[in-house]
């Protein structure tokens, strides 16, 4: 099966690449073509991927590119995450080309990554141009009559190797560089964590099986505390993670940094350790949805540990 | 098992600072001797070593049953004693440069490559667990593509009058001090790069050049290294831009970011505490020349011609140095011309 690829340099689209030459597959062949702008750097690309030049915000291009591969399918991984400005035309117009190029090379299948705030049954976040834009693809994809099968998967924060844009390495790097963790680091944040892995052995289970539809792709929500003692673990440094009560940080660390700032010692004041932070958790019963066997939450976190110390940066 | 037998041949402090003491704590070799052709030096360091020593390296190599020669001496001197260790099937690491001219170091590593003997050439940058973290975010791909790189390699004035002697030392502080970062520009981009600009100056009246710029271009990305032999307290600073992000380092620190997500390490490690608005290192103990003779000692005796920079590294490191004294018109084998004019551009 021909599979056009489109985001191939993103997170996500390495891990599949990789994981499609690595031969994790059973079934069908799946013959990926990566999809690339002509800035694109292809050196993180698995040796000998074939690639295709194209634009999501080129009509024209996609439709030379889905008939130069033959693409008998096409998994739409790219997106502008951070870019704001960029959303409008590469996230929706550009999802929009790609759907209308999908159908007029009478593709079979048509795979989409989303977000979790994209999904019906989970509440988006208004303030966050990114999930808009996903929300508004979601009436590109499904609702309409197209005359190819529609998949679409709803990760929630995904953590695991070839995360070259680090976004990741915040909280892994402040675990490595201290033997007892400090502050801002006893904040209430909360996580739901997947491995990348299992985002694209879905993507492959959507190309492969009957699975037209939305599928959730969450593990368990976690807190903070989980999260860090487990990357504690795994990390170099041996840190420990002490357990600080909410109330010390509120009434005791706060004002302390307060205070440090006023007097011109720390550079910010206290507020930080107030802040809650989401990232990714659902209702209950959506956790631990996926439509395929799943990796652990501890081993998505090893696992991304490991690629920053191969890499270097641990 | 049996050590391999050392001689070092040479007996500056280089030698006793580092290679024999390297040498004789390493499991697979011994030092059985050295060669100094200065009566009172080379005394005093039988005195204090407790080696035999010889006149020159003839006399060492007739003298003992050596598997492995360690050159450092004077650059002029190195072609005549590398092939004759070669000739006798001996390992040989050699200080840098290799040769004073690129004929002389490709008639050494040919020379080697006959005889199937293990080589090294004496750069240390890469052996700084700085630049072996970076070489490692490098190889990753972790920048992105790579926009440039500026090496800068300040350095205090040699005290050994040879440096300034350009019959010995094959030219001034491009020749002395380039060949390290080289080495490692080579180790990022491979391949052969076209020199495009090179100049030299002469800021303290030395009979060589104690300041040079030199610019290359490694298929496309521009590299521009600048060298001074003026400082009193030297820096050597390596900064690569990539379309991702950047890192800067020396042997101390390295750090860098990448989208915006900042990294740093000092003696290639992380903080022991990193509180946001200070941090921790632990301090360092690093020995780079023990790390790199090491290395070498580990190659020769596993019989492996694969080191990190055999003598084929030397050849084109001083293809970079001949060519860029060319094209600043500093000919240190002939007359030096017009070596503060306007450099030429474009030159393979």
């Amino acid at each position: 099966m021909n599979v056009l690829v489109t985001g191939a340099t993103g997170f996500i689209g390495l891990n599949c690449l990789h994981a499609l030459d690595g031969g994790r597959f059973d079934g069908e062949p799946i013959e990926p073509v990566a999809m690339v702008r002509p800035s694109t750097s292809t050196a993180r690309l698995p040796e000998g991927t074939e690639t295709v030049q194209a634009d999501l915000r080129d009509p024209d291009s996609l439709r030379a590119a889905m008939v130069e591969t033959d693409a008998e399918a096409v998994v739409h991984l790219g997106a502008a995450v951070y870019e704001t400005s960029e959303m409008a035309g590469t996230n929706t117009a550009g999802t929009e080309n790609l759907v209308d190029a999908a159908a007029a090379a009478d593709i079979d299948r048509f795979v989409f990554v989303s977000t979790v705030g994209a999904h019906p049954d989970v509440p988006a976040d208004p303030g966050s141009p990114y999930q808009q834009s996903k929300v508004e693809s979601e009436a590109l994809l499904f609702g309409q009559d197209h005359p190819f099968a529609v998949s679409a998967l709803y990760p929630t924060y995904i953590f695991g190797p070839r995360d070259y844009r680090l976004t990741r390495y915040d909280v892994v790097r402040v675990i490595a560089a201290n033997r007892v963790l400090v502050p801002p680091l006893y904040t209430h944040d909360e996580y739901n964590i997947v491995h990348v892995d299992d985002v694209v052995d879905s993507l492959v289970h959507c190309l492969t099986a009957d699975a037209a539809g939305r599928h959730l792709v969450t593990g368990p929500n976690l807190a903070n505390g989980q999260v860090l003692r487990t990357i504690a673990r795994h990390a170099p440094g041996n840190c420990t993670v002490l357990g600080v009560p909410y109330a010390f940080t509120r009434w005791g660390i706060k004002p302390a940094m307060d205070l440090l700032h006023r007097v011109g010692v720390s550079p910010v004041p206290g507020d930080g350790f107030l802040e809650r932070g989401d990232f990714g958790t659902v209702a209950p019963p959506l956790e631990s949805r996926a439509p395929v066997e799943q990796r652990s939450w501890e081993r998505a976190l090893a696992d991304t540990v490991a690629w920053y110390e191969r890499v270097g940066l641990l | 098992m049996t050590a391999l037998a050392v001689g070092v041949v040479g007996a500056g402090w280089m030698a006793t600072d580092y290679h024999v003491p390297a040498f004789s704590d390493h499991p697979r070799t011994t030092v059985v001797g050295f060669a100094e052709r200065d009566d009172d030096r080379r005394d005093a360091v039988a005195a204090e070593t407790g080696l035999p020593g010889y006149a020159d390296a003839s006399a060492l190599v007739r003298a003992h049953d050596l598997d492995v020669v360690s050159i450092c001496t004077p650059p002029s001197t190195h072609e005549p004693i590398f092939l004759e260790a070669v000739d006798h099937g001996c390992h040989v690491l050699c200080e840098k440069p290799l040769a004073t001219t690129v004929a002389s170091a490709r008639r050494m590593a040919d020379a080697a490559a006959e005889a199937g003997v293990v080589t090294q050439v004496g750069y240390l940058h890469r052996y700084y667990e700085n630049y072996r973290r970076a070489l490692r975010l490098l190889d990753e791909h972790l920048l992105g593509d790579i926009v440039e790189v500026t090496v800068a390699h300040h350095s205090t004035p040699p005290t050994q009058g040879w440096y300034y002697d350009p019959t010995l030392s094959g030219g001034g502080v491009a020749r002395d001090l380039l060949p390290h970062s080289l080495d490692v520009l080579f180790e990022v981009f491979g391949g052969d790069p076209t020199v495009t600009d090179a100049s030299v100056r002469h800021l303290r009246d030395r009979a060589v050049e104690d300041a040079a710029r030199v610019s290359l271009d490694f298929d496309g990305v521009p590299v521009t290294l600048s060298t001074t032999w003026t400082q009193t307290e030297g820096v050597s600073r390596f900064m690569v831009v990539g379309t991702e992000g950047w890192l800067e380092l020396d042997a101390e620190r390295l750090e860098g970011d990448v989208y915006g997500r900042p990294f740093a390490f000092e003696g290639g490690r992380l903080p022991i505490v990193d509180l946001g608005i200070a941090d921790l290192f632990p301090a360092s103990d690093e020995d780079a020349h023990t790390a790199r003779i090491h290395d070498f000692a580990d190659r020769a005796a596993a019989d492996d011609p694969d080191t990190a920079a055999p003598a084929s590294r030397g050849v084109a490191v001083a293809e970079v140095i001949d060519t860029a004294y060319e094209m600043a018109g500093a000919d240190w084998n002939g007359d030096e011309s017009d070596t503060d004019g306007p450099s030429a551009e474009g030159r393979q």
